[in-house]
């Protein structure tokens, strides 16, 4: 009896793919992975609780998440330079950009190459910086950027709306860390980076 | 009973090791994004909608899915405002295409967020994309992208658009409204998506699910292109059930020139399509429209050329099928030839979605390393 009692718990809990689960209450907390036919998942959340330089997130695996969803937003503490996103550590002149910018009654378009993949334009104390990007991570040709910003709210006003699509121009290395750097002590408490990850 | 005490214990501390199989999930899941409303498609007419309850000191932001059908006659106009705030105390700055005609504008001190494109005319469909971001101890600020108004075939106008909201409280309640009584007809429907923080919930180890996580982004399909092809289609689709998708291509070309373009259930009838479009070509702005034709998702210009494109798609049918996409077009080494912003629509508005096809202009010109992905939202068993 108790035997057969054991083997059907055994198989409720490991072997029966007809089984739902809906709580009564509260979330459903997996520490270890999660196996779908593909969802995206938060992979790591950091939130500045005092001003920082750069914040990297290391440990990834591109070529095996494939795609990457980057959700910021950054408070600029002094002001003065870009805060830029890069690839594995990689301030080369590898990055390319075409954006589609509006601000106030002007729209302007721009292509041009740099240093990394600008989330904020020149940034602008206590200004703060909203951004979405989508990655396009497998190796095997030009990673693709797909980012729209927000840039230099401040009360009221927002300065610029911005689609900002960009390329690193490796084609051979495994992202492997995403980086996030701006000039010293620029990026201050209440900056938050979110990178979500595909799963299958 | 011992035995038995044993043997749960047994399976009490070493389930983390195991993969649980499970078929749905109708719960939430940490570190998920997963609907928390859904208005379903409205049986009548609403001039506002309020969605309480809402913490987001905790949530930290969230993603609305809107497709509004307009009942309210002519210039209706749709807002959105938090926690009843009807002061003066909204931004906003867009920048739009409307037929051949770019467009900005910034303004502050504003009673709320004016989301339309332009105002809807009757029976006219609006289809937006917005991501509030309601950290706390911040200002909110929102970011759209807007593919409305829609007739038949003809799309009226795209928006970029970011707003903010000069108010650092908890946001906990967001309020859909309109100038025009019953403006949001028959049809309508707004969906809320939020991210799970951690929470003391059911704890489990890996956990295998073989059906749908309820309420999530959920992938239908990706594909490796290994040989060129000329089209690739996605069969099995049930549109009507899906509600959205969401469908993202990044082309290697091996042609010389190379449009991808997105269609459905086979129809390639260019009549039945329609685009209104913002782009920028190193230093040039433009849009335009066109009210029989596809854009495509991507564009490459030489072989090898690559080009990355996103679209989101309200599916369900009963009214035109609108969609909003962003795509970088013609890329090589670090150059970018264009970024493109477009709403477009496809005017069946009564067959289900079953087939997306995206077709490339030149034989086999849908090269290697193509990889394409197709993704749908998928609600509650039996939502629909």
């Amino acid at each position: 009896m108790i035997k057969r009692m054991a083997f059907i718990i055994l198989f409720l809990v490991m072997g029966s793919s007809a089984f739902a689960i809906s709580p009564l209450s509260g979330n459903i907390d997996i520490v270890g992975d999660l196996t779908t036919n593909g969802h995206w998942r938060l992979l790591t959340e950091s939130t500045v609780s005092s001003a920082i330089t750069s914040l990297t997130i290391s440990g990834l695996n591109g070529n095996f998440d494939e795609m990457y969803k980057v959700s910021c937003r950054l408070v600029s503490d002094t002001g003065g330079a870009d805060i830029m996103m890069r690839f594995n550590g990689d301030s080369g002149s590898n990055y390319g950009y075409q954006y589609l910018l509006g601000s106030n009654t002007s729209i302007t378009a721009v292509r041009g190459t740099a240093n990394g993949i600008s989330l904020t334009g020149t940034t602008v104390a206590d200004n703060t910086y909203y951004s979405e990007s989508i990655i396009y991570a497998e190796s095997g040709a030009t990673r693709t950027v797909l980012s729209s910003e927000i840039r230099h709210i401040a009360g009221m006003t927002i300065n610029s709306i911005i689609l900002f699509p960009s390329v690193w121009n490796n084609t051979v290395d495994n992202i492997t860390s995403i980086g996030f750097s701006g000039i010293a002590n620029d990026l201050s408490a209440g900056s938050n980076i979110q990178i979500w990850r595909k799963r299958t | 009973m011992k035995r038995l005490i044993m043997i749960l214990a047994f399976l009490c501390i070493a389930l983390p090791a195991f993969a649980m199989r499970v078929g749905d999930v109708d719960g939430n899941i940490d570190g998920m994004s997963q609907v928390i409303y859904d208005s379903g498609e409205l049986a009548s007419a609403l001039t506002n909608l309020t969605i309480s309850g809402l913490n987001s000191d905790d949530d930290g932001a969230y993603e609305i899915f809107m497709r509004i059908k307009s009942d309210g006659g002519t210039q209706a106009s749709y807002y959105v405002y938090f926690n009843g705030d009807y002061g003066s105390n909204y931004g906003y700055q867009y920048m739009r295409g409307e037929n051949a005609v770019t467009e900005a504008k910034r303004e502050g001190a504003q009673s709320r967020m004016r989301i339309e494109s332009q105002p809807l005319t009757t029976s006219g469909v609006m289809f937006t994309h917005m991501i509030v971001n309601a950290a706390a101890n911040l200002s909110k600020t929102a970011m759209v992208s807007v593919c409305g108004n829609v007739i038949n075939t003809k799309v009226a106008g795209i928006d970029k658009q970011g707003f903010v909201w000069n108010n650092t409280d908890e946001l906990t309640s967001i309020t859909f409204g309109t100038n025009v009584a019953d403006a949001y007809g028959i049809g309508s429907r707004i969906i809320i998506m939020k991210k799970n923080e951690s929470d003391i919930g059911m704890r489990y180890g890996d956990l295998s699910v073989n059906g749908n996580i309820s309420g999530s982004w959920t992938l239908v399909t990706e594909q490796d292109i290994d040989t060129a092809v000329t089209n690739l289609t996605i069969s099995g689709l049930s549109g009507d059930e899906d509600i959205l998708y969401r469908l993202s291509a990044n082309l290697s070309s091996n042609a010389v020139t190379e449009t991808v373009r997105i269609r459905f259930n086979g129809d390639n009838n260019n009549a039945n399509y329609g685009y209104q479009r913002l782009s920028g070509s190193n230093a040039s702005v433009a849009a335009a429209r066109d009210a029989a034709n596809v854009l495509g998702l991507c564009y490459a210009d030489s072989i090898n050329s690559q080009s990355f494109g996103v679209a989101y798609i309200y599916a369900k049918s009963g009214y035109v099928r609108s969609y909003v996409q962003e795509s970088l077009w013609e890329i090589s080494g670090t150059t970018i030839n264009s970024v493109e912003l477009a709403g477009q629509v496809w005017n069946n508005t009564a067959d289900e979605i079953t087939s997306i096809t995206l077709g490339g202009s030149d034989a086999n010109g849908i090269g290697v390393n193509t990889h394409i992905e197709l993704w749908k939202l998928r609600l509650a068993e039996g939502d629909t």
